[in-house]
């Protein structure tokens, strides 16, 4: 399961990659048209905007996994361990529960959405939207392996960073 | 009601290790809950909404910009430029450590990425000359805090796409701030200087440093590319970021052969690991901040005793730097800053506080937050690359944050050093 994973994160951070690079070359190509050819490109912009959404959502997936968001363990890493245990168990479970709720609603907004079409690339919006479900579905997925992993080692295994 | 729910759950969730981006989630979501007329869809809308928007682009772009930077070696140059012409004094290399700063937060936008960049340079010079490493270490970090007042700064882009001013005014006010941060600091080295006979470099004369200028001359002009085209009204702050990032670009990978090919995958995606944990935080807030208008928690703020009055400005500055700094010191700035500006904005405007001037001594104040431990993240970056710990870090940074209070008191309570420069350049607002 963690090799799976391992692969997945390596699959999307690649994406990622191609994403941001894709958002800053329209970005540059929009400057360049605007103010050297003096013409307008108007689907750069979009572009730059999605492209720039999708990477932010997807690489956040991939960072929950890594246990790398920002977050303050001082506190719980003072208390007894079995006390430390339940509050990771219901924190990660108050995540799970997030993410889910997000997961579900997005797709249910995208769904809803999927005939609209954007302004200028006439993208169907459903598409674009679609990273939310999926980052969401993503993180969900990990969260779920981290609270399967705390249930496992039980109030006396090591603390799994976040 | 709402508003202690909110709060309570959103700080309860935080001290119970839970990633902060989550902790704002799931306050927030329980605040829709108890609001009538609502439902969890707003939690899709705002997250997408949060992210999409111009401004915002600014940042991935000034975030690579660092990484770039900091890939191409460039402060090599600048600290050797920074070193003839300031390294003589007494506490020289410590000088020279305060003004490469004081250069590289006029190029980057970050000041945990000048803490990064300079300290691999700066602490390994300073500890050869006979500084302490932790002493060394905690002036560079201190030092690092100008990145985010001196423009370009992401800081300030957040700031300003929450508050709805204009990015230009913003960095032009924070350029005097930054100057007198890095000048008190200064003074302050000259002190310790003395007292702990640290030494002094050599006086290389007129011609020494203008060598040193000319090896540093086109990384000295990207500050003029960032902040001149923004001021100008000629680019939008995200068009200017992207031309600096083509600039650097063409320094590193052509003109100092510093940066290959090759490697420009890797600076993506850490750019791209650094965005997307800052989008997620932004995106989040987003709602958190819907909720907030929402509930009407400004009103509510507003009948607190201290913020309430609106009569006397001092007192709610006074006291919204205390809460800052406080905020900052537990949590990373840009989730403290996403997190009380849509709150106390309403209030600084009703006190006739001027949005630009509130802007920048918030910046001021959460960089001073970047260097206190344990949470700061210069502090994670200074121990990290000095291998110190620390509390022997804590001791030695402790008197440069009592010393950085006063150019924040002086930018609170001065506004005319904030306002100065974006008044004269751009107009009265």
């Amino acid at each position: 399961m963690r090799r799976v994973l391992a692969i997945v994160d390596a699959a999307i951070m690649g994406l990622v990659v191609v994403l941001w690079a894709a958002f800053f070359l329209c970005v540059v190509a929009q400057v360049f048209v605007r103010y050297v050819l003096q013409l307008p490109l108007p689907w750069t912009d979009e572009v730059a905007r999605y492209a720039f959404v999708w990477s932010s959502f997807l690489s956040a997936s991939v960072i929950l996994g890594r246990g790398q968001h920002f977050s303050i363990d001082v506190v719980v890493g003072h208390l007894p361990r079995i006390a430390a245990w339940i509050i990771e168990l219901i924190g990660t479970a108050l995540c799970l529960a997030f993410t889910l709720i997000l997961m579900q609603k997005s797709a249910a907004w995208a769904w809803r959405l999927s005939y609209a079409r954007s302004s200028v690339l006439e993208l169907p919006l459903g598409v674009v939207y679609a990273v939310l479900p999926f980052s969401a579905g993503y993180m969900s997925i990990h969260l779920a392996g981290r609270l399967v992993g705390l249930l496992d080692r039980g109030a006396g295994g090591r603390r799994p960073s976040w | 009601m709402v508003t202690g729910v909110l709060f309570g759950s959103m700080f309860l969730l935080m001290l119970m290790d839970v990633p902060i981006v989550f902790a704002m989630g799931v306050a927030a979501a329980a605040g829709l809950l108890m609001l009538p007329h609502v439902g969890l869809e707003v939690i899709a809308q705002r997250m997408f909404f949060g992210l999409d928007s111009f401004v915002i682009l600014a940042v991935p772009l000034f975030l690579f910009l660092g990484e770039l930077m900091e890939a191409a070696k460039i402060t090599d140059r600048l600290a050797e430029l920074a070193e003839a012409v300031v390294g003589h004094l007494p506490g020289g290399m410590g000088h020279a450590a305060i003004v490469t700063n004081m250069i590289m937060a006029g190029i980057s936008g970050s000041g945990t990425a000048d803490a990064a960049a300079t300290a691999t340079v700066l602490v390994p010079a300073m500890t050869k000359t006979g500084y302490p490493t932790a002493f060394a270490a905690a002036l560079v970090g201190a030092a690092a805090t100008i990145g985010p007042v001196i423009p370009p700064s992401i800081i300030m882009v957040i700031y300003a796409s929450i508050a709805n001013v204009s990015v230009g005014r913003l960095f032009l006010g924070g350029i005097i701030p930054g100057l007198l941060m890095g000048g008190w600091l200064m003074v302050l080295t000259g002190l310790f200087a003395r007292r702990m006979k640290l030494p002094r470099g050599p006086y290389v004369g007129l011609v020494g440093m203008a060598r040193a200028t000319r090896r540093a001359a086109l990384v000295l002009v990207t500050p003029f590319i960032v902040v001149a085209g923004i001021v100008g009204g000629v680019f939008t702050p995200t068009e200017s970021a992207a031309i600096a990032g083509v600039y650097a670009l063409l320094l590193g990978l052509v003109v100092y052969h510093t940066v290959r090919p090759s490697g420009l995958p890797e600076i993506v995606r850490r750019t791209a690991w650094t965005t997307g944990k800052v989008m997620f935080v932004l995106s989040t807030a987003s709602i958190l901040s819907w909720v907030l208008a929402r509930a009407d928690v400004p009103a509510q703020l507003a009948r607190m005793p201290f913020l309430s009055d609106t009569e006397h400005p001092w007192v709610l500055l006074l006291s919204l730097n205390a809460l800052l700094l406080t905020f900052g010191a537990v949590i990373e700035a840009i989730p403290a800053l996403v997190i009380i500006t849509p709150m106390i904005l309403p209030l600084a405007i009703k006190a006739g506080i001027d949005p630009v001037q509130l802007g920048v001594v918030m910046t001021v104040n959460l960089s001073i937050g970047l260097i206190i431990p344990p949470v700061g993240s210069i502090v994670f970056v200074m121990c990290g690359l000095s291998r110190i710990n620390i509390m022997e870090f804590a001791r030695e940074v402790a008197p440069f944050i009592v010393a950085l209070i006063v150019p924040l008191l002086l930018a609170t309570y001065v506004p005319p050093l904030v306002l100065f420069i974006p008044t004269a350049l751009m107009g009265p607002g």
